[in-house]
């Protein structure tokens, strides 16, 4: 428990965390502030110009899917290239035509808060990152972490007590500025927006959203943790977040792009994030469309989400054991 | 007189994928009786740093028994850790952190009352300073630091590593007089350091080693002694005159600008009758006792030699 204490005080005490603390609530509230500054409540004049216009586009939708059926009845008459298979009515879907898309952005509190709470999670998933790396690199790189041993020389129980505060505090964190940030997004909602039908089923999927959205920032300060500690510096952590950015998103999506790999999301990590965030995630496969001339709709595959929590753990289970084997086994020179 | 640090057959060796294996420990044997000051010496690389730190959890042995307080090491650390205050090289800590949170944490950690943080910095002339971050510190500041980091917790065994490193000469004697005043207490002392004259006043006891193994160990009286070569200072008005009858006499003389010295003299009073028969009186007649750093250069091999610079590796390697 002393521990537990010295740690959690430690942690407090320390000025990264309070720059960092600020630097996540600074963009947050950044963020809030683009929200509420881009939404615009339509007066009728606004609603009546947009209805004409949306009005216009579903019969030009109507009359180039009647071109399409006709196309598809008599070949012979279609322009050069055009498919003979051409889906006409998903390609021209008059149903997807609203006039809300020819209004000024209105904030919609149901539709875009399950989005802006990933937004939430990876923001506070870096602070968890850069904090989690922090805490126990520049302790190894101070000499902090040999003093302690000295005093506390259950090596795994001070590593673990020392990832349990940092993961608490990204908990409550994430608690905190979490229930902040949608008391901010109902209230521009309200003053400047629209909230839209919220019944128990939306809070119900909008507080597992929110879940997963802390368990994504509390990954990531383990992640960070976990590499500052194999290193002992904080720069290991940063240096491995920033090269795999580069190399392993950058990098990869540009040598996937040239050789044409089918479903190129499933090697890259982004895409196991994002299908953790929104409970799955749905991507086109363009690869589907190579060699065919004229419209082509790309086949569609999914990332469910036991796949990214099965991806997360597997990253999990892997750093954090080898982290721990490692302060179980190495000499503290 | 119980033994408080026992080691026995030490051995560890580094192993490197980029520089090889390096033996650090070669079956060190060792012990320090309760209530003594006891010097743990030897060259750079004789592995004295390693032993603290294999002592201390912080490396693992290779092979070797150690006991800390009568309880076998490392698997019995964390019940006697409370007992053992340590420094071990020079003092590292948080930068950014004061002394005083310094040792707060520490003291939380440890589960000791923040009353005895007061106490240690006024121990260690930080008290002034306690409030200052460490990174604006003096090195001699921080080895005070951890010097009263060690003694927080009220240890029967203190374990120091260079503790003298960057003092000033008041540091240095004030660390000479708290050491005399922890054994006084009942406290033991395991001090590894460089400063020979240091470790000659302060230690009753002293250990030697070179690559791993001990050379010698003992009271410090006894380790001097056994290496004592009987040696005279003999100082008089005519010098060369002296030096002649002396030689003639059968002794072994070794003339200086302003003295002899005389060695392989059973009874000094030979010494003044034989020059006092060709009616020259002896000035000054001491004996010129060895002193540690003398010792320690001869059994570590590692005496200096003028145009032949020594390598950190090059010391004596004990046999079995």
């Amino acid at each position: 428990m002393n521990l537990v204490r010295a740690e959690a005080q430690r942690l407090l005490a320390r000025r990264f965390t309070w720059v960092m603390l600020l630097m996540t609530v600074g963009i947050l509230g950044l963020v809030l502030l683009g929200i509420a500054l881009n939404s615009h409540r339509p007066t009728p004049a606004v609603v009546a110009q947009a209805e004409q216009r949306a009005a216009e586009q579903r019969a030009q939708f109507e009359q180039m899917r009647a071109d399409c059926e006709r196309f598809k009845r008599d070949p012979a008459s279609a322009p050069p290239g055009y498919p003979s298979d051409a889906p006409c009515d998903r390609m021209f879907d008059i149903s997807q035509v609203r006039a809300e898309d020819f209004m000024p952005h209105t904030f919609g509190f149901r539709a875009e808060v399950p989005t802006l709470l990933g937004v939430l999670g990876g923001i506070v998933a870096l602070f968890g990152f850069a904090v989690g790396a922090s805490f126990v690199g520049a302790e190894w790189h101070s000499g902090g972490m040999t003093n302690l041993l000295l005093w506390r020389p259950r090596r795994v129980l001070v590593l673990l007590t020392k990832l349990g505060t940092v993961l608490a505090g990204v908990l409550a964190l994430g608690a905190v500025a979490g229930a902040g940030y949608l008391a901010a997004l109902w209230i521009i909602a309200q003053t400047r927006g629209r909230v839209g039908a919220v019944d128990a089923g939306f809070w119900q999927s909008l507080g597992l959203t929110a879940a997963r959205a802390l368990a994504l920032a509390m990954a990531a300060a383990a992640i960070g943790f976990a590499l500052a500690s194999l290193g002992r510096h904080t720069a290991t952590a940063l240096g491995v977040g920033v090269g795999y950015l580069i190399v392993g998103q950058v990098g990869m999506s540009i040598v996937l792009g040239l050789t044409e790999v089918a479903r190129p999301e499933r090697f890259q990590l982004s895409g196991y994030v994002t299908a953790w965030v929104n409970n799955g995630a749905t991507f086109q496969d363009y690869s589907s469309c190579l060699g065919r001339e004229g419209p082509c709709e790309p086949q569609t595959w999914t990332i469910g989400l036991a796949d990214a929590a099965t991806v997360g753990s597997v990253i999990l289970v892997l750093l954090l054991g080898a982290a721990t084997w490692q302060m179980a086994r190495r000499d503290v020179t | 007189m119980a033994a408080v640090v026992e080691i026995e057959r030490l051995s560890k060796t580094y192993r490197s994928l980029r520089h090889g294996s390096r033996k650090a420990l070669d079956g060190l044997d060792m012990a320090v009786e309760a209530g003594q000051v006891h010097g743990f010496l030897g060259p750079n690389g004789s592995g004295k740093t390693t032993t603290l730190r294999t002592l201390l959890g912080l490396v693992r042995a290779d092979a070797g028994r150690m006991l800390l307080l009568g309880r076998e090491v490392p698997s019995a650390l964390p019940g006697v850790v409370d007992e053992v205050g340590a420094i071990v090289e020079s003092p590292q800590f948080f930068g950014n952190f004061s002394a005083r949170r310094t040792l707060d944490l520490l003291a939380t950690a440890g589960g000791v009352g923040k009353g005895r943080v007061d106490e240690v910095l006024e121990l260690v002339g930080l008290r002034d300073r306690a409030r200052e971050r460490v990174k604006s510190y003096s090195l001699g500041m921080k080895q005070r630091l951890a010097v009263a980091s060690a003694l927080l917790k009220r240890p029967r065994l203190l374990i120091l590593d260079e503790p003298a490193n960057g003092l000033d000469p008041a540091g240095i004697r004030e660390m000479r007089d708290m050491m005399r005043g922890l054994a006084d207490g009942g406290t033991t002392v395991l001090l590894s350091s460089h400063i020979l004259g240091e470790v000659q006043l302060i230690c009753d006891s002293v250990t030697i080693v070179s690559r791993g193994r001990r050379v010698t160990s003992g009271p410090v009286g006894e380790v001097l002694a056994a290496h004592d070569t009987g040696a005279l200072r003999v100082r008089l008005a005519d010098n060369r005159a002296a030096a002649g009858i002396l030689g003639a006499a059968g002794f072994a003389v070794q003339p200086s600008a302003d003295h002899l010295i005389v060695t392989g003299v059973r009874d000094p009073a030979t010494i003044t009758r034989v020059l006092a028969e060709q009616g020259l009186y002896v000035a000054e007649l001491t004996a010129v006792g060895p002193d540690l750093e003398s010792v320690f250069l001869e059994l570590t091999g590692t005496m200096p030699h003028a145009g032949a610079p020594r390598q950190v590796d090059d010391s004596v390697q004990v046999t079995t």
